[in-house]
């Protein structure tokens, strides 16, 4: 997450009062335009004249209209747009030229107080932050895709929001513009005649409708009135055909409403240009009541589902946005949009090997952390078996020094998962069991197939990382899980042991980056303590990271754990 | 609550804070029965035909001011706009917006004109609207100079969309003639601009290659009639050969090689034979290829009257000839062949939107006249295609005037057209204008003259009000009933 803003800083600002300045690291711009700019060091020290301000990323010259930022500010670059204040020895970037839409906070006083509020309002006099962003404005780059514009309710600035958006017009006039907005000041008819006269070719005002209850609405944005008076700010805002579109973040209060919502809005609200479905960002309030509001969107996919759905057959344009590619089905990917600001885009470790990376908009930097054991990433190929070939299919070593132990046992009816050419069932044939082998490739296991004609053999071809892939309850009195680990995967897998049953697991040795597919240390242990004698354990620490090769021979509690 | 949950932070208000004050106020809406047995559930339905289904307990309570602000009814009926309370007092903003987009064909006006290029044809089927004319008689088909005063006509139209459609008899043995109009009317369409757009109704018989390349050249659409299998096709099309089924889907394949697959359009005609046949005939549909079929029901005009095939067949037979028929075909789209039935696609996108359908028979008020109007061969001008029909059997009830010895203002506040039209507005009928599905449904002064000798009708007798009644709840109890079924319905919206 990068730092947009800092106080206290070194530098001699003397005479300086607030000031905003284009970001330059050329030198030798026209002395005309240096006044305008502020110069960007990263390690010349040499000051040449006429610049307004000499921004040093390091060493610390004397002299003044000197800054001495830290290392996190290392992002500035060309055309990048920065206030800088003399009082506060302070600065914030409020424009990067690199961002592909950038976002403009014009206030944070707002007249809702939304319970997942990402920034919470203050009522403060804020009128300074049109007063830069005015001056601003003429300084950012005409080729500048779109710009976002937020707070806190932007509307409350009244006249001065009509003149930040005149001045986004005038000055650039090939930018998109989307504000984000309760839309309540739009019943006032002489604000969207404002608006409208303007002539903006590209505005959008993103407005949230959290319910189609509007009870339920208010409640979200802990205001009276809310939802009948956005409906006519929407209303208002289309009498004048500007751009609207509507946005829902998804969270314990709102999902179980979508499905009815989307209908709402389909049938009542056909004209808008935009429906959004928004994740969860764990900021502000949202942080605050996060163990409330969190819900897995593995869990409120299928409802999300049949909104966007309704929404889509009525050709309403729809988008999910912040939820990354796993946790939605594949038919509503076509929906998502990598929709995270690239300054808190972030993922998990795990998604480092994911064939949808690129595609997929990953997580929050503030949500990384509660996501990180619900993604699930692709790999583009099915699992190759990280063993070496063999042409004499033996069991691993340890499975068959197990075998002598345990073979004992009756087993009737056995199960290989992942289960390859089927090599480790060899040691357990003796008492002609029923076999079920499961793996995403079925190919290798037919030849086991032709050598054992005796054995009832039963294939089945399945992804094992599907989440809904599932093994029957208490099935098998053997299971065998080798050369193949995945959490959710070897939950399923111990479910399906019978009382009394054995569980045979050897994971990977490990090698390389493949740590990733290794469980973490104590994390067998601890899935198998409730339920299962340990017969034999073997593992193996892997340096520098928290995962371990484990090899276990476990048998289940006869009596219901 | 269960103290173990999370909990919201105790500075922001709980939503109970947040509820209605608990006096509403009821919308106008109408109730009709749910289905035509019980009296146990009932339709409710505003000006916009938003719906709900409840209890007539419920309704009465509605009624009666004591439904409860907690309910999930009183809930479901606010979010249906049938009340509204402190809560939603932009209710009625919506409802206007919304009945507004409704009633936005209105002002569009004649978007749909009929061209009878020829009444010569090479088939005699017995229900035929048209008198049977053989192929010899150049007497039965329209001049240059009909046709000329005819797409004049048409550019008045205040629509930004234009459908001129070529009927017939046998529409392309005067193909000259529709070459001829089209280019008129590209001409005249320079000053306008208007979305112009040609189909030809035809049986495919004399489609030459070279009048399919003109087709595909200027983008005209095809209409063709396809009863069905070979057998039932054959016996419904009688023709010299009897081998009017062969033809057909000849025809067909050229044409969708020339000018385009989803280009050619085919319907069907309810016939006392298709009934009980429904399911080849959805069959026949899907073996060649269609990905739309239209459950037509048979009307009760010209031949068929004549041949008393009406007689042997009543609007209960054809409901369950529907019904069976859009079974089969939801079946059929849960094995992955998408079909849609086009009826109830109209239908549905009246229920489940305010968008406008101009399907003409199905309009409040009627479109005769003001959505659709058909020049016939010998330049009389007619309110529909019912109505020109009507004129050859000699009821010219729905004769407007002549397209070259009277003006537009003549014919279109001829009395023939504004009569019928007054007369037949259902929502200023006996039980029309109380019936829940009133905004799904429309005006059918044809139908009615031909039936009961008048424009209106009385209601309870009228095979048209009994086939669309049970199609309106039909359709919502697939819709409520939810499931796959209702997703497959809800893309066939248009």
């Amino acid at each position: 997450m990068l730092t947009l803003s800092a106080r206290k800083l070194e530098g001699n600002l003397d005479g300086l009062g607030r000031r905003v300045f284009r970001v330059t690291e050329r030198a030798n711009i026209p002395r005309a335009t240096r006044n305008k700019h502020a110069l960007l060091h990263r390690d010349e020290l040499q000051c040449p004249d006429g610049f307004g301000l000499h921004i040093h990323l390091a060493g610390k010259p004397d002299g003044p209209r000197n800054i001495f930022l830290p290392p996190a500010f290392e992002y500035l670059s060309d055309g990048d747009i920065v206030v800088v204040d003399e009082g506060d020895k302070a600065i914030r970037t409020l424009y990067r030229r690199s961002c592909r839409s950038n976002s403009l906070l014009v206030t944070e006083r707002c007249n809702h107080h939304c319970i997942m509020c990402s920034q919470p309002p203050r009522d403060v006099d804020d009128s300074y932050i049109v007063r830069d962003l005015l001056e601003a404005i003429p300084l950012m780059a005409q080729d500048t895709p779109s710009i976002g514009i937020t707070g806190g309710e932007p509307t409350l600035l009244g006249d001065d929001f009509v003149k930040l958006l005149r001045s986004l017009k005038n000055n650039l006039p090939a930018t998109a513009v989307h504000v984000l907005s309760n839309g309540r000041n739009f019943r006032n008819l002489p604000l969207c005649h404002a608006i409208s006269k303007i002539g903006h070719g590209d505005l959008i005002f993103g407005i949230p409708i959290y319910s189609a209850e509007p009870d339920r609405h208010n409640y979200v944005v802990q205001a009276e009135n809310a939802w009948s008076e956005t409906i006519e700010g929407i209303i208002n805002l289309k009498r004048f055909g500007i751009g609207v579109e509507i946005r829902l973040v998804m969270h314990k209060d709102t999902i179980a409403g979508m499905e009815d919502l989307a209908e709402f809005i389909r049938r009542n609200l056909t004209m808008v240009d935009h429906v959004a479905f928004m994740g969860l960002e764990r900021m502000g309030f949202a942080a605050t009541n996060w163990k409330y509001l969190f819900v897995n969107p593995r869990d409120y996919a299928a409802t999300l589902g049949r909104a966007v759905r309704i929404l889509d057959h009525a050709k309403i344009r729809t988008s999910i946005y912040n939820t990354p590619l796993c946790m939605l089905p594949d038919d509503l990917h076509s929906f998502a949009e990598q929709s995270i600001s690239d300054w808190k885009n972030d993922f998990p470790e795990e998604c480092a090997e994911c064939s949808l990376k690129p595609r997929c908009a990953g997580c929050f930097s503030s949500t990384v952390e509660a996501l990180k054991g619900l993604v699930r990433p692709k790999r583009t190929q099915p699992r190759q078996p990280m063993r070496k070939k063999t042409l004499d299919r033996t069991a691993s070593a340890f499975v068959s020094e197990q075998a002598e132990i345990i073979f004992s046992s009756g087993l009737e009816c056995i199960a290989d998962v992942a289960c390859g050419d089927g090599r480790n069932l060899t040691p357990f044939l003796g008492g002609k069991p029923k076999v079920h082998c499961y793996d995403i490739n079925v190919a290798a296991i037919s030849d086991f197939k032709s050598t054992h004609p005796e054995i009832e053999l039963l294939c089945h071809e399945v992804d094992l990382l599907d989440s809904d892939f599932e093994l029957p309850q208490a099935a098998f009195s053997l299971v065998i899980l080798v050369h193949f680990y995945e959490q959710n995967l070897f939950r399923k897998v111990i479910g399906s042991i019978k009382p009394g049953g054995i569980l045979l697991l050897e994971t990977i040795d490990s090698h390389g980056a493949n740590y990733l597919q290794l469980p973490r240390k104590g994390e067998v242990q601890a899935m198998l303590r409730p339920g299962f004698e340990i017969l034999e354990t073997r593992t193996g620490d892997i340096q520098e990271t928290d995962r371990q090769t484990v090899k276990v021979c476990a048998r289940k509690a006869l009596a219901a754990a | 609550m269960n103290a173990l949950l999370p909990q919201l932070n105790r500075a922001f208000k709980p939503v109970e804070e947040f509820g209605t004050e608990g006096r509403y106020s009821l919308l106008p809406f109408n109730f009709s029965p749910a289905d035509s047995q019980t009296r146990d559930w009932y339709v409710v339905a505003n000006l916009c035909g938003d719906y709900a289904v409840i209890t007539r307990t419920d309704l009465e309570r509605l009624v009666d001011g004591r439904l409860d602000p907690n309910e999930d009814t009183y809930r479901l009926l606010r979010r249906k706009q049938i009340l509204y309370d402190n809560l939603t007092r932009c209710t009625p903003t919506l409802l206007s917006a919304k009945y507004r987009t409704r009633a936005q064909q209105l002002a569009n006006f004649t978007g749909l004109f009929m061209f009878v290029v020829t009444l010569r044809c090479n088939h005699v089927c017995p229900y035929c609207q048209v008198s049977r004319v053989s192929e010899d008689r150049d007497a039965f088909d329209m001049t240059e100079e009909m046709a000329s005063r005819a797409v004049e006509f048409t550019f008045k139209t205040p629509s930004p969309s234009v459908k001129i459609e070529f009927q017939g008899g046998e529409t392309m043995l005067n193909f000259p003639l529709i070459q001829f109009i089209v280019e008129r009317a590209k001409e005249e369409n320079r000053k306008w601009n208007k979305n112009l757009q040609f189909v030809i109704a035809t049986n495919l018989s004399v489609a030459t290659g070279e009048i399919l390349d003109y087709c595909a050249e200027e983008d005209i659409l095809i209409s063709t009639s396809l009863d069905g299998p070979a057998d039932l096709h054959n016996s419904n099309r009688p023709k010299r050969g009897n081998n009017s089924y062969e033809l057909t889907i000849e025809g067909i394949t050229r044409a969708r090689e020339k000018i385009g697959f989803h280009r050619v359009g085919a319907l069907m005609t309810t016939t006392e034979r298709s009934l009980g046949r429904v399911r080849d005939i959805v069959d026949t549909y899907v073996e060649h290829g269609f990905h739309s079929i239209f459950l037509r029901p048979l009307s009760p005009f010209g031949d068929a009257v004549k041949t008393r095939a009406f007689d042997k067949y009543d609007a209960q037979k054809w409901i369950e000839f529907y019904k069976e028929g859009v079974e089969y075909i939801l079946e059929i789209n849960r094995g992955g062949y998408p079909l849609t039935e086009a009826y109830s696609s109209i239908i549905l996108t009246k229920i489940l939107t305010n968008q406008a359908t101009r399907f003409v028979n199905l309009q409040s008020p009627a479109g005769i006249g003001i959505a659709g109007i058909i020049f016939n061969y010998d330049g009389d001008v007619y309110a529909s295609d019912e109505g020109r029909m009507a004129a050859e059997r000699g009821d010219k009830t729905f004769r407007l005037g002549n397209v070259i010895a009277n003006s537009y203002e003549e014919i279109m506040l001829s009395d023939n057209l504004l009569n019928p039209l007054v007369a037949s507005l259902p929502e200023a009928a006996p039980m029309c204008s109380e019936c829940a599905f009133l905004p799904y449904c429309g005006a059918d002064p044809d139908y009615h003259h031909a039936t009961q000798r008048d424009f209106l009708g009385h209601k309870a007798f009228s095979g048209f009000c009994t086939k669309n009644t049970e199609v309106f709840r039909y359709l919502i109890g697939k819709i409520e009933a939810g499931g796959e079924d209702a997703e497959i319905m809800r893309a066939w919206l248009r």
